[in-house]
C-alpha cells in the first residue's frame, strides 16, 4: 500500500470568503448571539481568521438533499456512483482515511452509523451512504493548522486502482459553539473522483461546569468515560479506534433494537456468513421458501 | 327510663369481662344464658369498686337501654362487634389477611410475574416477534483483548472425593475482586490452607486498582501461575497503558495534565505507569471469559468478571458487557451496567433450569447435567455473596472494608466458601 500526503495552501475560495466577511461590520455579531460580548475581548475567529459570526455561511455543499444526492460534495460530484461500485468506493475511502490518521498520529475514531456497522461485522453497512468519524477538538485544531487541503493518494493492492482524497477543514470548525447551525460538520474526507465523503465532527468541552461532557455541533453528547480510553480494533481490515463504551454510545443513539434486530433497511443479517444481505437475495442465501418483504 | 333495668346486660358492657359469647347469650335471655348469668352473678357482687353505687358507671347501662330501642338483630350485631374477644379476632384475622395480601402483592405475585416474564423472554417464538436477540453480531475484535481461554484440564479436581486427606486432592480456589488488597489476599490463602502443589488459583477480575498494593497482588498471582479473567478495572488500566505507549507519554506525567480530557483517570494512569512490562503482559493474558471445564455437580464452569448474556456462546459474548453487566433487558436480551432491569443471574437460572428440565435433552444426552453451566463472577459487591445453583457471585467488597471471598472446589465437586475480613481502604 502506497500513501503520500501533500500539503496545499487554501485556494481562492478561502481568501474570497475572508474578504467577503471582513466587509461587514463586526459590531453586529452580538445581535445574533444570545450572550453579551465584551467589546474589549478580541474575537480570535474574527481577528485571526476573518470569520464574522453574524455572517456565518454554509461551507460544505451537496448537489441535493435526498438520499442519493445528499451524500456527495458538490465540487466533485458528476453523477451518482453505481450501486455495484459503491461498497468498494466506501471501503477504499475509509481505509485511506484510517491509514492517513494513523500514520500522522492523529486521534480519531469511528462514530454513528459507521460505528454500528463496525459493531455488527467490522464493515460499512451496505445501505450506508456516508460515513462518520469523530475527533477531539485538539485533533481538529491540528487538522486545521497543519493538514487542511491535504490531497492524499491511495493505491490498492492491485496497482491500477488509484484514488485521491481531499482533507477539507471547514473554516467554521474553529467556532466550537453551534452558531447558526450551518456548519455542524467540521471537516470532510472527500473522494475527489466521485464526491462521496466521510463526515468528520469534532468534540469539545464547551460547558465549563461539566468538564466531563463532550459535545459536537449537532447536539450529540458524550461523557469522557464513554469515549476514553479508546479501543484499538479493525474496521474494513485496517487499524481503527472505537470509543471505550461502544455499547452505551450505540444504544443511546440508536436504541437497543439496533443491536438485536436482524432486519434493517431491506437487508437481513445472516449470522452464518456474518453479512447483511439484501432481502431480494436472501432466498438464495438461505435455502428455504420464507417470504421477505 | 329505668337505669338498672337491664342489669344482666351489664357484664357484656363491662370491660372487666372478656367473654363475648357469654354476654351475647345474656341479651337473649334464653334459659341457658340465665344459668350462666346465675353463675356469674355472685362473682360480680364481690367487686368492690362501687360499680353499682358510683354514678360514674351509670352511663354505661344508659347506652344499653338506648340501643334496646333498635331492632333485636342490631343489638345482637352491636354486642358482637363491641365484644373484646371478637375485636381481638377481627384484629388478628385482619392482620393475617392484610399480610397475606401484602405477601402476595409484593413478594409472591411479582416473583411469579418475573418468572413468567423470564420464561416469555426465553421463548424462541418471541425472538421472531421482537426481531432478534442480543449476540447475533459478529463479535467485535480488539487488538489487546483475549476473548476466551480454556483451563488446562489437568488442573481440575478429581471426579470422586478423596477420602484419606482433606487436602490430598486437587482444588480450584476462585477468588473474588481483590482490588490490590494484598494483605487480605495472603490471609485468605492461609485460611484456605493453600497448597501451591495441589491448588490452582483463579481470580474473577478486578485484582488491581483502588486498593493499596495492586502490583503485589499481580506478583503473587504470577508467582503461583494463577488464572484470571479481565475485569473492568484491568480493562481500563491496560487500555490506558497501551494508548500511553502508543502516544509516547509513558514517561512524562506532565503530558497528562496538559491533555485535559484524560485528567479523569489520574489514578489509573499512575497505576498504568507503575506496572512493569511483565506485570502488564501477564494481565493482558487474562481472557474476558475463562472456560474452566466440567466439574461434577456444577456442569461446565465458566468464569466471567461481571456476567454472561444468557444463551450466547462463550466466544460470542460481548467483551464490554461481560466486564460490566448487571442486568439484561427481557425483550432484546441487551445487557446493561445499570441496576434497573432483571438481574442476568435470574435469567441464567431460568435458562439452565429449562435445559435440565427439557425432556428432549434427556433423550439426546446421556448426562443432561453436562449441559449445565455454572458461572462464577465478581463485580457486584453491592449484592455481596450470592451463591445460587448456577451462578456464584463472590465479590464481597473487600476494598470497602467488607470481606474477601474464596470459593473452594475440591474433588467430587465439593464446594465451600472461605472469607476473611478486610480493612477499609477507601
Amino acid at each position: 500500500m502506497h500513501l503520500w500526503g501533500l500539503l496545499a495552501l487554501t485556494g481562492a475560495i478561502w481568501s474570497a470568503r475572508t474578504e467577503a466577511s471582513s466587509a461587514s461590520s463586526s459590531g453586529s455579531a452580538e445581535q445574533h448571539y444570545g450572550k453579551v460580548v465584551n467589546q474589549d475581548d478580541p474575537d480570535p475567529l474574527w481577528d485571526k481568521y476573518g470569520l464574522n459570526k453574524s455572517e456565518e455561511f454554509k461551507y460544505f455543499h451537496e448537489p441535493g438533499h435526498d438520499d442519493i444526492l445528499g451524500h456527495y460534495d458538490s465540487r466533485y460530484f458528476t453523477e451518482p456512483v453505481a450501486d455495484e461500485e459503491r461498497p468498494q468506493t466506501m471501503t477504499y475511502m475509509v481505509r485511506a482515511y484510517l491509514n492517513f490518521f494513523e500514520e500522522n498520529g492523529l486521534e480519531t475514531w469511528i462514530a454513528h452509523g459507521t460505528l454500528l456497522g463496525w459493531w455488527w461485522n467490522g464493515k460499512v453497512m451496505p445501505w450506508d451512504w456516508d460515513m462518520d468519524t469523530q475527533v477531539p477538538d485538539t485533533t481538529l485544531r491540528q487538522l486545521a493548522d497543519r493538514y487542511n487541503q491535504t490531497v492524499v493518494q491511495y493505491s490498492t493492492k492491485n496497482a491500477d486502482v488509484q484514488r485521491t482524497y481531499l482533507l477539507d477543514i471547514n473554516p467554521w470548525a474553529r467556532q466550537r459553539e453551534n452558531g447558526m447551525g450551518l456548519n455542524i460538520i467540521d471537516a470532510r474526507w472527500i473522494d475527489m473522483q466521485t464526491g462521496l465523503y466521510i463526515d468528520i465532527t469534532g468534540l469539545s468541552k464547551i460547558n465549563p461546569d461539566k468538564p466531563n461532557l463532550w459535545m459536537d455541533k449537532h447536539e450529540h453528547q458524550y461523557r469522557t468515560e464513554d469515549i476514553y480510553p479508546l479501543r484499538k480494533t479493525t474496521f474494513e481490515g485496517v487499524a481503527a479506534k472505537v470509543p471505550f463504551d461502544y455499547d452505551a454510545i450505540l444504544i443511546e443513539e440508536y436504541g437497543k433494537n439496533a443491536l438485536t434486530s436482524t432486519h434493517f433497511h431491506n437487508h437481513t443479517w445472516i449470522p452464518e456468513s456474518e453479512e447483511w444481505i439484501p432481502d431480494d437475495q436472501v432466498a438464495d442465501a438461505i435455502d428455504d421458501d420464507k417470504q421477505y418483504e | 327510663m329505668a337505669r338498672y333495668s337491664n342489669i344482666d346486660d351489664l357484664d357484656y358492657a363491662d370491660d372487666s369481662s372478656d367473654d363475648g359469647l357469654h354476654s351475647f347469650n345474656d341479651n337473649n335471655n334464653s334459659a341457658s344464658s340465665y344459668r350462666l348469668t346465675k353463675y356469674a352473678r355472685p362473682l360480680i357482687d364481690y367487686v368492690r369498686n362501687e360499680w353499682q353505687s358510683n354514678p360514674k358507671y351509670a352511663s354505661l347501662p344508659t347506652t344499653n337501654s338506648d340501643t334496646s330501642d333498635y331492632p333485636r338483630w342490631v343489638q345482637m350485631l352491636g354486642s358482637i362487634v363491641t365484644a373484646p374477644r371478637f375485636r381481638r379476632y377481627v384484629l388478628v384475622y385482619t392482620t393475617v389477611l392484610v399480610s397475606c395480601w401484602l405477601g402476595w402483592k409484593f413478594v409472591v405475585s411479582p416473583r411469579l410475574e418475573e418468572h413468567a416474564a423470564i420464561l416469555h423472554a426465553l421463548d424462541p417464538q418471541v425472538k421472531e416477534e421482537v426481531g432478534g436477540w442480543f449476540g447475533a453480531n459478529a463479535l467485535p475484535r480488539f487488538d489487546i483483548i483475549v476473548q476466551l481461554r480454556t483451563l488446562e484440564p489437568s488442573l481440575l479436581p478429581g471426579e470422586v472425593t478423596s477420602e484419606s486427606d482433606e487436602h490430598g486432592g486437587r482444588r480450584l480456589i476462585f477468588i473474588g475482586d481483590v482490588h490490590g488488597c494484598k494483605d487480605e489476599l495472603e490471609r485468605l490463602l492461609e485460611e484456605t490452607s493453600f497448597n501451591p502443589d495441589t491448588d490452582h488459583l483463579i481470580f474473577t477480575g478486578d485484582m488491581i486498582n483502588k486498593g493499596p498494593d495492586s502490583l503485589g497482588v499481580v506478583d503473587l498471582a504470577r508467582e503461583y501461575s494463577a488464572s484470571c479473567v479481565r475485569g473492568d478495572h484491568e480493562d481500563r488500566v491496560l487500555s490506558l497503558r497501551h494508548n500511553m505507549i502508543a502516544a509516547n507519554t509513558m514517561n512524562d506525567e506532565f503530558l497528562d495534565d496538559a491533555n485535559m480530557h484524560r485528567g479523569q483517570y489520574t489514578k489509573e494512569r499512575q497505576l498504568a505507569r507503575q506496572l512493569s512490562e511483565e506485570q502488564a503482559d501477564w494481565l493482558d493474558t487474562c481472557p474476558v471469559v475463562l472456560n474452566v471445564g466440567q466439574i461434577k455437580d456444577m456442569g461446565q464452569v465458566v468464569v466471567a468478571h461481571a456476567g454472561l448474556v444468557p444463551g450466547v456462546d462463550l466466544d460470542k459474548q460481548d467483551p464490554y458487557s461481560v466486564m460490566n453487566m448487571l442486568t439484561v433487558d427481557l425483550d432484546t436480551h441487551v445487557p446493561s451496567s445499570s441496576r434497573k432491569g432483571i438481574k442476568w443471574t435470574k435469567v441464567s437460572y431460568t435458562l439452565c433450569f429449562l435445559r435440565v428440565c427439557n425432556r428432549r435433552l434427556h433423550e439426546t444426552f446421556e448426562n443432561p447435567e453436562s449441559m449445565l453451566t455454572t458461572v462464577i463472577y465478581g463485580h457486584d459487591s453491592k449484592s455481596s455473596l450470592s451463591l445460587k445453583t448456577y451462578t456464584k457471585g463472590i465479590d464481597t467488597g473487600c476494598f470497602k472494608g467488607g470481606k474477601l471471598t474464596a470459593l473452594v472446589v475440591g474433588d467430587g465437586g465439593k464446594q465451600k466458601t472461605v472469607q476473611v475480613r478486610c480493612n477499609n481502604h477507601t
